[in-house]
């Protein structure tokens, strides 16, 4: 693997998504969200079977 | 005897859904992640990274149904047949049971045959953000045969060593 600088603070905010696009989904999976709001986050669910 | 609940997929809504015997539905959902791609460089190859996400669909409570753990793994184990697919489990501590449902989820991966196959690593990630201290309980699976295996986990693993200050 090269060696890479890697930004702390955009891997915090990387990691703050990833938590947030959880919370977002189970939002969604509840029904207490819509899929375009999972859209506007970025978030698209797949088929993956 | 069932040896797992039947599972569907609702393509209008994108996720994976069964229903256990007393009713209460499960949903189940794989969607892109870019996390790792945060921790490596632009030219690095990482393939399909994806996180999942499994929720209860009632507040009702589940009595023990040995079914539910094996229609999950099933699915997750279906997952994997895509070789060059790598999955993220999180578990937020912002209830304080997160350590509890990753423990469930690695005694379920424990009691599977996916171990022949599925490499699993776990990382305990927390830091203080301008508002609050996060905990996260991170789990990184992937195909021992997926040929971006050492990208995969030198990115999981840059994660922490870069929170707490080490060189990645």
């Amino acid at each position: 693997m090269k060696t890479t600088t890697v930004n702390k603070e955009a891997i915090k905010q990387a990691i703050i998504k990833m938590r947030d696009d959880k919370v977002a989904v189970r939002s969604f999976l509840q029904g207490k969200t819509s899929a375009e709001t999972l859209t506007s986050k970025g978030i698209k669910l797949v088929k993956t079977i | 005897m069932l040896k797992q609940y039947n599972y569907t997929f609702n393509s209008d809504s994108g996720y994976y859904s069964f229903f256990t015997k007393r009713q209460i539905e499960y949903r189940v959902a794989f969607y892109e992640d870019f996390t790792l791609a945060s921790c490596v460089g632009n030219d690095i190859e990482l393939g399909n990274v994806y996180q999942i996400t499994i929720d209860k669909i009632s507040s009702r409570p589940e009595q023990f149904d040995v079914l539910i753990s094996k229609t999950i793994k099933n699915i997750i184990a279906t997952f994997f047949e895509n070789i060059h697919d790598a999955l993220i489990y999180i578990c937020d501590d912002n209830d304080k049971k997160a350590f509890q449902r990753f423990s469930v989820f690695d005694r379920w991966y424990k009691k599977s045959s996916m171990t022949n196959y599925i490499t699993k690593i776990d990382n305990i990630i927390e830091f203080d953000s301008d508002t609050e201290t996060i905990k996260l309980y991170t789990s990184l699976m992937f195909h021992t045969e997926n040929t971006n295996f050492k990208t995969i986990t030198e990115a999981f693993n840059n994660i922490s060593n870069v929170l707490n200050g080490a060189k990645p």
